[in-house]
């Protein structure tokens, strides 16, 4: 087939429809002009026909012949996004973008007008990380929306939105959003050049996007905070952290992450501090208990008897008597079996689930007690250890501590507490290794920050919160200066 | 990675694992009791916990003979099919006559020297130990072991007895300048075993025994702030009446009795000439019950008082002193008390012993009633 390029480069029907492979999708309206034509090319699906119709097709009619020209239909088409000034490729992915393309063959110029209509769904509340108190609004698919979201929470004018597009084929868009004057430009660099490293033709989500953003990606644990709630990703852009967010998806990215900042949650803001700080370590707790209690009872109950409390041992052994399986194969079939429930739970429909709940918890849960397949304690330890790895805000923290229990389990089962203790140490050199975006990933901790752990730690009242978190390194430290505050009245002052 | 790898599988297809002591398979002991058969040959008697729940009883006690513990113990394990251990040994008990005849120094050493017994564990002699372990009358604890390990304890925790651990012993009994001492436990049929009274030592064979109540005398001079336990005095009539206490009432019966509480106190022993040593002691009270009820007059009665007390006190502790030079044992630790005056810091255990039996004694106790409560 013979191809027709013309002197402005613009592509006719002809060399696009080649290129896109004949879609049917792909339409061309000829409008008569004069005795020359004038040629409206779109993607019939991702357009809103109703744009084009009213503000196109009809504006373009009623017009006299004589004003219909590229340079008047350019600065008069009531549309407010309009193109020129483009290469072939561009014209190609803007109409895969919703965009029409009118090209005028006298002149043989074009020009390209934003007609899309993209697939939204309406903004919802949060479904992975429920609030019970706070703003439920969370992110959705659409970029654009997401964009409106985090504008409307933070009306200031150093939000800086920086875009990005990312994937060789499927290219997407994606925003890095910071506070100019309070995230470190290292950090801002460091990101920037991540994202200049990612070669692959796709990315489909923001959650393959952020491990492929890793400093480590052989570790068990998430470098990145994923979020779908907006005034979480506020919060830790107002703190110095830089976010990202990608087109297609309702999860943002939040970093640098530390691992105490996978503990926290919004709530514990909008929550009283006494109360926060209190649920912050009964998180912590969860996290240490879920990883290591049934590790802790496999070598107890295998190696060390001496260390069990003696009005324990009784119960333990009555319970244990009866099992004909080796503790290390009692705690790894009753922790696989939770396992089960749990991704059987997860992809069934939600009716199904809760049947499955009941199914699993009680029936199996009560059935291999009775026939003496495991002692009811380890039903207790193994309840309370999968119930843990909920505690965490973060779902991955919570799947990254159920992966990382059944290697303790195996080392107690082997080398009972020497065994966890080694685990232990190797868990803490690798927590200590490991970094996001470059900033050591157990920071307030090590190196240790005593003015952040009021932020990652407890949580005080708050007119503590007068800087920053320094781990972030923010440029500009200050939050509110106390002095200010000192100065102003009570009511009943004078 | 690799170096990892190497290192765990050099551990794991080694099979390198520390011999697995799976709960249920263990017969977990919690006592052991020593009985002397003849000149050398030992009854052994342990309890076991069971975990079978078909079985009323949560105890097994098996007993065996033998010349030395280990070869009880060996004995011991042919009789039950699972593998003895002691991690969770608490106490151990020996025979009266055992301890008065033999010596229970040897016995011990050999179970301070197993790691997997604490240096925490009690000890205590009573008449027969397989019969103390046989008794059945134990409250809600799963077996005798765990009930007399309650009872050590909490009498340890009240302060009501001198420390009576194996570290304890051991420490009292290599130290020259004092003697250790061990609680006495009675088996009478049909009540659960209690502490009686409390064994004396002489190195490491029992030569007498004092009341739990006496053992307050010790306690005032080596611990530091035990709980000293309450006194009760039966003074008669007549003493207060010589001694010029006035009351405001006056007493029907013929004897006065008072309980009083020790507060504070602070003991001293005070080596003031050749060989005399002051036994001083402060002890603060409040007088918790008076039978019968009566109130003092005035604060001259309640000084008055105070003096019949001590006189009381010290007229005791005279005795019991007595007692220990008469056995020629030392539970106080006034040979201690010598050897740390530096002249006599040299001074081997003979010489010390030799010194002590010269010693004379003068018990100084002074008591002040604090508050009278209620009572005043």
């Amino acid at each position: 087939m013979k191809i027709h390029l013309n002197k402005n480069n613009c592509p006719n029907y002809e060399k696009i429809k080649y290129i896109l492979n004949e879609s049917p999708d792909l339409m061309c309206r000829t409008l008569e002009v004069g005795g020359d034509c004038l040629e409206v090319i779109f993607m019939k699906n991702l357009i809103k026909h109703e744009f084009l119709n009213e503000y196109v097709i009809k504006y373009i009619q009623q017009l006299p012949i004589e004003y219909i020209t590229f340079s008047y239909l350019l600065k008069n088409i009531p549309m407010d996004e309009v193109k020129t000034n483009f290469d072939e490729q561009e014209v190609i992915s803007s109409l895969l973008n919703g965009f029409v393309y009118i090209y005028l063959s006298v002149e043989s110029k074009a020009f390209m007008v934003n007609c899309t209509n993209p697939i939204e769904r309406s903004i919802e509340k949060a479904e992975t990380e429920s609030l019970v108190y706070g703003p439920k609004i969370s992110f959705t698919e659409s970029l654009t929306s997401n964009i409106k979201i985090i504008r409307q929470n933070l009306k200031d004018s150093n939000l800086c939105t920086d875009e990005l597009e990312i994937g060789e084929r499927a290219k997407k868009q994606v925003r890095i959003i910071y506070i100019k004057d309070i995230a470190d430009d290292d950090i801002l660099k460091t990101l920037k050049e991540r994202f200049e490293k990612i070669k692959t033709d796709d990315i489909s989500d923001s959650s393959v996007l952020a491990q492929c953003l890793e400093d480590n990606h052989y570790s068990f644990f998430p470098q990145f905070i994923l979020t779908e709630l907006p005034d979480r990703f506020l919060y830790s852009i107002l703190n110095g952290r830089i976010g990202v967010l990608i087109d297609r998806s309702p999860v943002a990215i939040i970093g640098p992450a530390n691992f105490l900042s996978f503990f926290e949650s919004t709530e514990d803001i909008y929550l009283r501090w006494s109360l926060s700080t209190f649920i912050r370590f009964i998180r912590l707790f969860a996290m240490v208990g879920s990883l290591l209690i049934t590790a802790f009872y496999v070598a107890t109950i295998t190696y060390h008897f001496e260390l069990i409390p003696s009005k324990l041992l009784l119960i333990i052994g009555q319970s244990r008597s009866q099992v004909p399986f080796p503790p290390l194969l009692e705690a790894l079939l009753l922790e696989l079996l939770i396992e089960l429930l749990r991704e059987a739970g997860a992809r069934l429909p939600s009716k199904v689930g809760q049947t499955m709940g009941i199914v699993g918890g009680i029936v199996i849960g009560q059935a291999t007690v009775e026939a003496g397949l495991t002692s009811n304690i380890l039903i207790i330890i193994v309840a309370f250890s999968a119930l843990g790895a909920f505690m965490a805000p973060i779902y991955e923290m919570g799947t990254a501590i159920r992966v990382a229990r059944f290697p303790f389990i195996i080392l107690a089962g082997v080398w009972g507490l020497n065994g966890i203790i080694i685990g232990v140490c190797v868990l803490m050199v690798h927590l200590l290794k490991l970094t996001s975006l470059n900033k050591p990933y157990l920071a307030p901790l090590y190196p240790l920050r005593i003015e952040d752990l009021k932020y990652f730690l407890i949580r005080l009242p708050h007119h503590f919160y007068m800087r920053r978190p320094t781990v972030n390194r923010p440029l500009n430290a200050i939050r509110t200066r106390w002095k200010s505050k000192k100065t102003e009245k009570d009511l009943d002052e004078f | 990675m690799k170096k990892w790898f190497i290192l765990l599988s050099s551990l794991l297809c080694t099979a390198c694992m520390p011999p697995d002591k799976i709960l249920e398979r263990q017969g977990i002991s919690t006592i052991i009791g020593y009985d002397l058969l003849d000149e050398d040959t030992y009854k052994g008697t342990i309890s076991l916990l069971q975990f079978d729940r078909k079985e009323e009883k949560t105890s097994v006690t098996i007993s065996a003979v033998g010349t030395t513990s280990k070869q009880i113990r060996q004995r011991l394990e042919q009789r039950t099919s699972h593998d003895i251990t002691s991690g969770q040994l608490r106490t151990i008990l020996f025979d009266k006559d055992m301890t008065e005849m033999l010596g229970i120094a040897s016995f011990l050493d050999t179970m301070q020297r197993d790691t997997s017994i604490g240096s925490l564990i009690f000890l205590a002699i009573t008449n027969n130990a397989e019969d103390t372990i046989n008794n059945n009358n134990y409250e809600e604890f799963p077996d005798m072991g765990s009930y007399i390990y309650q009872l050590l304890d909490k009498h340890e925790r009240k302060e009501m007895l001198i420390d009576s651990n194996l570290h304890d012993f051991f420490s009292s009994l290599y130290e020259f300048g004092i003697d250790p001492t061990l609680p006495i436990i009675a088996n009478k049929k049909g009540v659960a075993p209690y502490i009686n009274s409390v064994a004396l030592f002489k190195d490491d064979k029992m030569v007498g025994s004092i009341s739990l109540k006496k053992t307050l005398f010790i306690k005032l001079f080596t611990k530091r702030d035990a709980f000293l336990g309450d006194i009760t005095f039966n003074i008669p009539v007549e003493v207060l009446e010589k001694k010029g206490v006035t009351l405001v009432e006056k007493i029907k019966g013929d004897k006065f009795n008072i309980t009083i509480r020790p507060i504070k106190y602070r003991g001293k022993i005070e080596f003031s000439k050749e060989e005399a040593v002051n036994l001083n002691a402060n002890i603060s009270v409040s007088t918790i019950e008076l039978q019968p009820a009566v109130t003092f007059n005035n604060k001259e009665s309640i000084k008055k008082l105070e003096e019949i007390l001590e006189e009381e006190l010290n007229k005791e502790l005279g005795d019991i002193l007595e007692v220990f030079r008469k056995l020629e044992i030392d539970p106080i630790g006034i040979g201690r008390k010598i050897k740390s005056i530096r002249k006599y810091s040299n001074t081997n255990e003979e010489d010390l012993r030799e010194k002590y039996s010269r010693l004379k004694f003068k018990p100084n106790i002074t008591i002040e009633i604090k508050r009278t409560g209620a009572v005043d």
